[in-house]
This record gives C-alpha cells, structure tokens and sequence, in this order.
C-alpha cells in the first residue's frame, strides 16, 4: 500500500510536470518549418549566339539525355574563335517549382575562383606588389601566421601551385560537422583558417604537388593585407576591365542573394536523393575567400578566360608563369597557377574544375579548337556518389564534343 | 553484414538475460539493484565531435525510453536497450534502436559513475524533402533518409540510493554516436548527445 501511494505520487510528479514540459519542447521543435529553398527568378536573355553553331545539337542532346539522369540541371556556354558565342541550358533550376533552367541564370564558380585569384597575384607580382619567391611570413598577417607551420619556409609561389604542404582546413572533421549542424552561419575567415592552428606541414614545402584550398584562402589573405580588399581589387582589375557585369564576388551589397541564383541540390547519402540546401550553399561559397566565392552567369565564366588567354589580364611573361606546370605524383604536368593542364580525348585543355556541396562547374580553354567552354550544374558534387558519377560522365561527354 | 551482426547481438543479450535471471537469485540478499528499470529521459544532439559545440545540442531536442538488466545481480555492471528519437532540424532529425554493456561503478556514497559502448542502427532523416528521378521525371520522396549501424560509447554520472520500493535514480550521461556509411565522402560521421534522466526502479 505505502508503495501503491509512493507510486502513485511519483506518477503524479512525472504527469504533472515532466511530461508536460517535454511535450512543449517536443511540440515547439516539431513546429518550426524548415526550407533551404530560395526564389529564383526567370532572367532576363543574354546575348547573341550562334543558332548555327555546328555542335549546338549534339551539346544540346547531351545535356537533355543527362538532366533526365540524377542531374537537376546543367549550363553550358562557350565561346568558339572561327563561330562565336553559343550557350544552352536543360533541366530544373528549381525542383520544387518545375523552373527551368535558362541561360541567364546565375551559377556557381566554386575552385574555379581560384584561377581569378591566381590573376589578381601574378597582377600584383607585375606591379611589384609582390615578389612570388619571398615566403609568406612576409605578408601573412597574425593571427593567420600563428596558424601556419612552417610559414617562413613557404613561398607564395608554393601557395599558387599546391606544393606548400600546409593542410587542407576542409579535411577537419570538426570542420565538416560545423557546417552540417550550422548549414546557415556565416564563418568568418579567421574561424576557417583556425582550423589550420597545430596542423602539421604534409611534405617539405615545393617537395610535391597536392592540391588544397588552403592555399588559396591564405592568397586572399595576403592579398587583402597588400590591397586592403582583395574582392574589391579583383571587381577593379578583372571584371570591370573585362565587362563582366554578371560576375559577383563580395562587390555589391547583395552579395550572395541574387535573384537569378539557380537553386541547388545535394545528394547527402550518396543514395541519388536529391536535397535542396540552396541556403547552406549560398552561405557555404560566401563563407570562402580566394578558394571559392564566385557567383557568375556563365558567359561571363567563358568572359573571364577567354580574357586571360588573349592577354587582355597578364603581360605574356605572367602568362608563361601562369602555365609552368607542377607534376602530379605520377610525373604528369598537373597545375600551374590557378589553373590545370588536362587532356580530353588526347587533346590538352587549360582551366579549372569546381566542386560544392550544391553545384559543380568547370572553364575550360582548349588551344587546338580555338574553344572557351563553362558547363555547370545544379547537383552537388563534392560528396560522392551515383549523382556526381553522372555528372563527371557528363564533363567528358561535353569535352569530348568540344575537343573533336 | 548486418544480420550477422544483428545475430551476434541477439544471442549476446539472450545469454546475457539468462545470466541475469540466475545472478539475480544468487546475490539476492545482498543486492543492491533490481533489474528492469524504465529508463527515461530527454537528450540533446547535436551534429559534433565530442566536447565541441556542445551548445548547438540545446535547440534539438529529443526523447529515450529503455530498460537494462544485471550481469551480476549489482548494477556495476549492466546491458541497457535504449529506443528514441530527436529533432534535429539542420542535420536531420534521427531515430534509433541501440544496446550498450555499462560499467557503473559507485565513486562515492549513493552516486556512481558509467563509462558505456555498444551497437544499434540509427536511421537519419532528410532535413528537407527529397526529390527522386523515376524515368526523367522528378518526383518528391519526403523526408525519408538513410538508416545505418552505429556505435554509442558513452559517459554518464548519477546517483542510486537503492530502496526496496519504488525509487529513482537520476542521471546525466554524455553520448557520442558513431554512424557508420553517411555517405560516400564522411564514411563515419560524430553526433553528440547529453541525456537527462532517471531510471524509474518498479
């Protein structure tokens, strides 16, 4: 009986408050409506292209066969010397609303940030800004010094070509789970390069070629400490020269909220379910500096690189820097400044690849054809899996068409 | 893989609960502990390695119901089953099923201490609806998420001054989540977890 009472009261207290409080809790949690999709609108049209440019059908239905494959939807622009612009788009910008994917629509640049970066350097290097053989211990303002080992033996030059051997900060896994817990913060510079704090070097610096996005953040770093605002710098020299008025990098108060920005989409458990995380990804690229950060419409990517190699950016002497090329582990040339060496069916390309957890891009220039080619996506592909295998089978099945 | 797995767990806890039964009427006399509590509790996660970012955990709440049962008729040492679930509206909300052998020592008067591990599955849903392509057309597949093995080794602290009737026994434990095969680039990813709560001796 005393235990039938005991009980009973012990229920009481757990039915009269505990219960109660958790059932708030639980209920306020399962009230809040969660969305990462954002409003894209319907651009506006772009200019001129070439209605007859004598690959437009087979790009076309590549791109059509692909976006009926795991890929939301993809862009493509280029640029041909004997033919003139040509741009296309199929797919989704958006899911959710069946939005198509048009050619105006803004895209994500991800790594392909860097080749911008690496302009903006070797500028500074022509106007004796800075020397590319002194090490950034030199340049390197604290607290970002204190973050890197062996900083005095490591040469700007290092930073361009990934042969620094300072460690890559996206490889922490408190890294990872930050921006899985926190997809909506904004991370400030000094928050990401504190993940480099006790890092080891990987290899003796100019040892061996890995790439990392390190280097490019701490690039941006030191070039803010030379300019004072490195993303102003590059409005100023790069895109303004150039007319890239749709190319958006820190310069302008939007800055990463535009309404033409495709939607985008990841793949979290590698198990080809698509996820909008449009927001995450829009904070994630705002969050990088130097690495990453460039929102543009793709042909104004194709702008920008068919700028770089027609000189209208770097002196030739710059440009030849630009191009000597770091080998990979196999003795290959791989990297030069802020670009890759690539062969596409035997045939050599110039450029860059982009990978994020919403998009995937790459701005590629191949001599041989006189060519200037973007090609984006809206699927994700920095994590693995079925969705990016489409999408690299995509890459080459485009580059395969441009280069023969 | 799985089901060997799931076979070993199961033949570990059949004998396990054997165990127990005859423990129990051997150290009858001198128990201190009787088997089949309920355990209850509220728990926090978050999407973390352990000891950082505790704080993000506060905003995720969720809900554990268990029991455990003795190895040795004390509660030094006992096998728990724990059930539950928790909002997590960044990361996924998350439910799961998992099994732990705790060693409970006492480290003063009444309160004790527990160092825990075992294996479970966790099933993490999507933040957000999904979308599928099924014969070039997209079609929303809901929250539905990825269910996989996971590892919960845990720390806890609490206090148990054994009655013959019915009594609580109040805890707060700290707990680590192992997942295994998020996907292709984390293969094995941290949740952290902080659980309040009490197991209720019947």
């Amino acid at each position: 009986m005393k235990y039938t009472l005991k009980f009973f009261n012990e229920t009481k207290l757990l039915t009269k408050y505990v219960v109660p409080t958790l059932t708030i809790l639980i209920l306020l949690s399962s009230c809040r409506k969660y969305t990462q999709d954002i409003t894209t609108h319907e651009p506006g049209t772009t200019g001129p292209v070439n209605t007859n440019y004598s690959k437009a059908d087979t790009l076309q239905k590549i791109l059509q066969e692909f976006t009926k494959k795991q890929i939301p939807g993809a862009a493509i622009a280029l640029y041909s010397e004997t033919e003139g612009w040509w741009e296309t788009t199929a797919g989704f910008a958006k899911l959710e609303t069946n939005q198509l994917m048009k050619p105006g629509h803004l895209q994500y640049l991800q790594s392909v940030a860097k080749t911008y970066m690496a302009v903006a350097i070797l500028q500074l290097k022509e106007k004796g800004l800075i020397n590319p053989d002194a090490k950034i211990s030199e340049y390197l303002p604290e607290p970002y010094l204190h973050y890197i080992t062996g900083a005095n033996k490591i040469s700007v030059r290092h930073l361009l070509n990934h042969t620094s051997g300072v460690a890559e900060y996206t490889d922490d896994i408190n890294y990872s789970a930050y921006i899985l817990q926190h997809p909506n913060e904004r991370l400030s510079t000094q928050k990401l390069m504190s993940y480099l704090d006790g890092k080891k070097s990987e290899f003796e610096p100019g040892s061996k070629y890995r790439y990392r996005n390190s280097n490019y953040e701490l690039l941006a770093i030191i070039a803010d400490a030379i300019t004072g605002d490195h993303a102003k710098y590059i409005s100023e020299n790069i895109l303004q020269p150039l007319q890239l008025s749709k190319t958006f990098y820190r310069n302008d108060v939007h800055y990463p909220h535009y309404p033409n920005l495709v939607n985008s989409y990841l793949d979290r458990f590698s198990n080809s379910s698509l996820e909008n995380v449009s927001i995450m990804q829009q904070t994630n690229v705002a969050n990088m500096i130097g690495d990453d950060g460039m929102i543009a419409a793709p042909r104004d990517a194709v702008g920008f690189i068919k700028g770089l190699f027609t000189g209208q950016l770097l002196s030739p002497a710059s440009m030849t820097e630009m191009k000597t090329w770091v080998k990979d582990k196999n003795g290959n040339d791989i990297y030069g400044m802020g670009l890759y060496t690539l062969k596409f069916d035997g045939v050599t390309a110039y450029g860059h690849g982009g990978s994020g957890i919403g998009a995937g891009c790459g701005l590629y220039y191949v001599p041989s054809q006189g060519v200037y080619i973007f090609f984006a996506t809206n699927a994700g592909t920095l994590v693995d899996g079925p969705v990016v295998d489409k999408v690299m089978e995509l890459k080459d099945k485009i580059m395969s068409v441009v280069v023969n | 893989m799985k089901r060997k797995l799931l076979f070993a767990v199961t033949c570990l806890l059949f004998t396990g609960f054997l165990q127990a039964q005859q423990t129990q009427q051997a150290t009858f006399k001198k128990k201190n502990y009787r088997n089949f509590p309920i355990v209850a509790g509220i728990q926090f996660h978050s999407f973390s390695v352990p000891f950082k970012d505790m704080g993000a955990g506060f905003s995720n709440v969720g809900l554990m119901l268990g029991t455990e049962f003795s190895f040795n008729g004390r509660q030094n040492w006992v096998q728990g089953f724990t059930i539950g679930g928790y909002r997590n509206k960044h990361a996924g909300d998350g439910a799961f099923a998992f099994t732990q052998t705790i060693y409970r020592p006492t480290i003063y008067r009444n309160f004790f201490a527990e160092i825990k591990a075992g294996v479970g599955v966790l099933h993490n849903f999507h933040p957000v609806d999904v979308y599928k392509e099924q014969n070039g057309e997209w079609i929303n597949a809901g929250k539905k998420g990825k269910t996989m093995l996971m590892a919960p080794v845990g720390l806890g602290f609490g206090f148990n001054s054994y009655k013959e009737g019915i009594y609580f026994s109040p805890f707060v434990s700290y707990e680590l989540f192992l997942s295994k095969d998020y996907n292709d680039l984390l293969p094995l990813v941290p949740g952290s977890v902080i659980q309040i709560g009490t197991r209720i001796h019947l």
